[in-house]
């Protein structure tokens, strides 16, 4: 294995954990720390697909933004934090099933297929998505725009109150 | 930059609708007591001039890719625009604030900025050419739908139905995107031709990244037009939600998902050498979209029978419906594309009419139940006339439009050979049990007595307008039938270059 | 030494100094502040250890190391314990991909003071600054105590609304130089000081200059610890070295946004005037002119300390959000309408 070798198992693993623990932990609080390291772990994956531009963007909107958000509700939202959570037992047998079930089928998929791939030498990737942005993918980009306006007059209208209507 | 100058010509209705959400919004933040007024006439102003480019890119038969083929304009996509910005128009002007109980109170702005966000993400997902573009267009619909469901502040069931639909989207649309990395993954390209050109060379090694990507992608088709089994959500948004927004979600987003579905299925798995319609055979098509349909439409009608709650029981008949329109799909010809146009455009009239007389009888008597509707028609006839004719249509009686609907897609099916003729049989025997609620709907009507204490209904001269254009709309056009066929038969032209 | 290795140690050596330095520049800043902020009250501040009391810092080192440590019993333990060290450990990471000061040549090679100079740098710091939000909302909800909660909402809502203004700050920069890069940044402002970015790019100055020291929390933006309203916020609960290492992520994040201020806005190490000689006898200047300006806007943010009073939370909110960002939104549209029809433009 080279270094890049083992820097991929430390973060996909770390990912994964994670992942487990947010899915598993019983408190609310604990899931949404546990989703910080997964949010890392990602990033790190991005780094060393090197995706830096990705990788930083992804901290700053997931990490940065996202999680605090949820952080924020979590403890602003009364008793919350103290809420035991637990799916009923009487459904984690098939629960397990069918994700083992999914998991194996999915796994095989990425493992037997041939994947074309392009190789192709790490190299700043934040002018190429620049200009990307503005050419070739302007409709995409200036659509999101109208997608995060109309996400904006969504949570306006959901958290104003009534009378204010 | 030529090329987006290019472009702008062919993007003229979403960019007139871009424009219009921009200035209601800004009308409606600047305040004022006209803001209401004038936010609804910006709209309606908005939504006519899109009408009119749509048009007139149908007109003109405007073909090409553009934005880089981001978009696609062609006769076919033309169509669904005409038929997603006339809903919209539709809602607007016959769903009024005032006609609706519901939205009594609440801000007009936002509710006006949605529908003309939701028409535009409506347009830019019926005419996507590129998976990007696709995913985008369908954040955007099912995001505008969410806040839409949710309309109804400190309502409980609208509240529950929009974290529902919410849920729901949120998984399908995440199965779907991770469908289509794999196939970005296997084909190397965001562009639906580029995937098309890849597949029909096939796919070295094994197969099976292939099928989940499009069994995945299907999900997520099928979570927006309502298809068993992804159609959990349907009753409860249909139920949760404001009626105009109900009317509007039940025709809006499913004709621009069956939009998606076709230039998808035929656009991006067809081979190109032997025809349009001849689907690459990675995946027996034919036999998953008619397992969808028969489930769809079988279950669709079978839990109607029960309903009382009117809305619900027209999301259970537009589940349905779906089943009927995704015939259209599986004949996997030019006849069953032009089926599926026509069953849409039947769909529009009968489904916005039905939904029309259900706000209007809240708005007078505060209910939903069917139970409450004995003695309508001593009570108001002209409405429950109305409703009778809409009723018929959604059967499929001749002449209503809803009949033409479905002898164009039972038509297509034949079309396809006698291995199917079961499959239209099943089609029939499935309008037969509809007919069994739709009639119960009239009988409670017209026949059971009730509510005799109980005055007239006073209807507006505008409600009772927009009813007798719903009427009409719903017998007239078998007049015109061979301009209607001609215009649907000149709209299945498909643009499939980048 | 093979290169990878020489490499590593390199950046060893790197990590050693600047982590050094940032600490070395904690105590003394304390003691600098402490004093400073006496003068300004007519007091004489700390002056009893060493001459003029610059042994203050280690005496209160050497205090707070010896004191108790106080952990609240309804405390979450993990959390009240690992919230110090997220918050210093946040705080370091953006230090890593500054430069300070001028590269040099040394041992044969080009040096410069950066840990890593890496193509995305400004983006990475504001998605590392954005982190610093984690060691305070720990705190504050691990301590279990009503203040600290308050002070830990209080304290991320303002680094996420100024985090805002702050980056729409650094757009018209990038635009300018093209890179995300500090270095290119600095280097466009080479030559004389009328081409220094707070010349060209005023209005954000203005704005990176306000959303900065929202950014650290200091007065007039000290809301999260507003000690006649929430006691101290956040560290209420937190004592001896626990609350050394909050203040030193404090300090270090101050360091970091002033190190940043002189580099993007004042030229960083270019001395402003044209004809200046790069270097004295060896010694390249360019370090007496960085460590001029990183001492001076150090300065200014004690000086305002002593200054001025504290914002009402609304008022915080208000100006954060309908005052800074859209000032810095129409300056970033301004900036790009004058920069193509004026001059440069895309290429």
């Amino acid at each position: 294995m080279t270094a890049a070798d083992y820097v991929f198992w430390v973060f996909a693993t770390a990912t994964v954990v994670s992942g487990a623990v947010v899915v598993f932990a019983r408190s609310l609080i604990y899931s949404a720390f546990a989703l910080l390291f997964t949010f890392f772990g990602v990033a790190g994956l991005y780094v060393l697909l090197g995706a830096d531009f990705l990788a930083a963007t992804q901290l700053l909107i997931y990490v940065g933004g996202i999680l605090v958000l949820l952080l924020f509700g979590v403890m602003l939202t009364h008793r919350i934090y103290d809420l035991k959570l637990r799916t009923e037992k009487t459904q984690l047998g098939p629960g397990l099933i069918v994700a083992a079930g999914i998991f194996i089928i999915f796994a095989n998929a990425a493992l037997i297929t041939e994947w074309p791939t392009v190789g192709r030498e790490p190299a700043p990737t934040t002018k190429e998505i620049g200009r990307l942005f503005l050419g070739e993918y302007l409709l995409a980009f200036e659509a999101a725009s109208v997608l995060l306006l109309v996400a904006l007059i969504g949570a306006a209208m959901i958290v104003r109150r009534k009378k204010d209507a | 930059m030529e090329e987006v100058l290019r472009s702008l010509g062919l993007f003229k209705p979403e960019i007139a609708l871009t424009a219009g959400l921009l200035l209601v919004v800004i009308v409606d933040s600047i305040g004022g007591a006209w803001r209401n007024g004038a936010v609804r006439i910006l709209s309606i102003a908005t939504l006519a001039v899109a009408l009119g480019y749509a048009v007139e890119l149908q007109v003109a038969g405007a073909q090409g890719a553009i934005f880089s083929g981001m978009l696609t304009v062609d006769p076919l996509g033309s169509f669904f625009k005409i038929i997603l910005v006339l809903a919209s128009l539709l809602i607007i002007t016959a769903f009024t604030f005032r006609a609706a109980r519901e939205l009594h109170g609440l801000g007009q702005g936002e509710f006006h900025a949605l529908i003309l966000a939701l028409t535009l993400s409506n347009l830019l997902l019926a005419g996507a050419n590129d998976i990007v573009m696709l995913y985008l267009a369908l954040e955007m619909v099912s995001i505008t739908s969410y806040v839409m469901v949710a309309y109804l502040k400190g309502d409980r069931m609208s509240n529950e139905a929009s974290l529902k639909y919410l849920l729901f989207g949120a998984v399908s649309t995440g199965g779907m995107l991770y469908g289509l990395s794999l196939l970005y993954g296997l084909t190397g390209t965001t562009s639906l031709p580029g995937i098309r050109e890849v597949l029909a060379t096939g796919v070295p090694g094994p197969q099976l990244a292939l099928y989940l990507a499009t069994l995945l992608i299907v999900v997520g088709f099928g979570f927006k037009i309502a298809a068993v089994p992804f159609h959990f959500w349907c009753p409860d948004v249909y139920q949760g939600a404001a009626t105009p927004v109900t009317a509007l979600l039940s025709v809006a987003p499913k004709a621009a998902g069956f939009g998606i579905a076709v230039r998808f299925f035929f656009g991006t798995f067809a081979v190109p050498v032997t025809g349009t319609w001849d689907l690459s055979g990675v995946i027996d098509w034919q036999l998953l979209l008619v397992v969808i349909s028969v489930a769809t439409m079988t279950l669709g009608n079978v839990a109607a029978l029960t309903q009382n709650n009117m809305k619900r029981l027209l999301a259970y008949s537009s589940i349905a419906h779906a089943g009927y329109i995704l015939m259209g799909i599986v004949a996997l010809s030019d006849v069953g594309a032009r089926s599926l146009l026509i069953y849409l455009f039947a769909y529009l009239f009968m489904n916005l009419g039905a939904f029309l007389v259900v706000t209007l009888v809240h708005l007078h008597d505060g209910t939903f139940d069917l139970r409450d509707y004995p003695g309508l028609y001593r009570r108001a006839p002209l409405l429950t006339l109305a409703m009778g004719l809409f009723m018929l249509s959604l059967i499929g009686i001749p002449p209503l439009v809803g009949f033409l609907g479905k002898l164009y897609v039972f038509g297509a099916v034949v079309n396809m050979g006698s291995g199917y003729y079961w499959y239209a049989a099943v089609g029939a025997v499935n309008a037969a049990i509809a007919g069994f609620y739709y009639l119960r709907v009239l009988k409670v009507m017209f026949i059971d007595a009730g509510n005799e204490d109980k005055p007239p209904l006073k209807l507006a001269f505008v409600d009772r307008a927009w009813l007798l254009f719903f009427a009409a709309a719903n017998l007239l056009p078998v007049l015109f039938w061979s301009r209607i066929d001609e215009w649907a038969r000149g709209a299945v032209v498909l643009y499939t270059g980048r | 030494m093979t290169p990878l290795a020489e490499e590593l140690l390199v950046t060893f050596v790197k990590i050693v100094i600047v982590v050094g330095a940032l600490l070395g520049g904690f105590s003394v800043m304390t003691w600098v502040e402490r004093r400073s902020l006496a003068f300004m009250q007519y007091r004489l501040g700390p002056n009893r250890t060493g001459p003029f009391g610059i042994l203050q810092p280690i005496a209160d080192g050497i205090k707070l190391f010896f004191k108790e440590e106080v952990m609240p019993v309804a405390a979450n333990k993990w959390t009240f314990l690992a919230a110090p060290v997220v918050a210093v450990a946040t705080a370091l990471l953006a230090t890593a991909v500054i430069p300070y000061g001028p590269p040099f040549e040394a041992f044969g090679r080009t040096l410069q003071i950066q840990i890593a100079d890496i193509e995305v740098g400004l983006l990475f710091i504001f998605a590392v600054t954005a982190l610093g939000v984690y060691g305070v909302v720990l705190a504050g909800w691990a301590a279990n105590n009503k203040y600290s909660l308050l002070g830990g909402l209080r304290s991320s809502a303002q680094m996420f609304s100024y985090e805002l203004a702050l980056g729409f700050s650094w757009v018209t920069l990038i635009l300018a130089a093209r890179s995300f890069r500090i270095n290119d940044i600095v280097d466009t402002q080479a030559g004389g000081f009328w081409h220094w970015n707070v010349v060209v790019h005023f209005p954000a100055f203005i704005v990176y200059f306000l959303a900065a020291t929202a950014e650290v929390a200091r007065i007039p933006f000290d809301l999260p610890e507003g000690e006649s309203e929430i006691v101290a916020g956040f560290h209420t609960e937190y004592a001896s070295m626990r609350f050394a290492l909050i203040q030193m992520a404090e300090y270090i994040n101050m360091i970091t946004v002033t190190v940043l201020l002189a580099n993007l806005f004042f030229g960083g190490w270019h001395s402003g005037v044209p004809g200046m000689p790069e270097s004295l006898g060896g010694f390249p200047l360019g370090f007496v002119w960085w460590g001029l300006k990183v001492a001076f806007f150090l300065f200014v943010f004690i000086w305002l300390r002593g200054t001025l009073p504290r914002f009402r939370y609304d008022q915080l909110m208000q100006f954060g959000w309908k005052v800074l960002i859209p000032v810095a939104a129409v300056w970033v549209m301004t900036f790009a309408v004058l920069w193509v029809v004026v001059g440069g433009g895309p290429r």
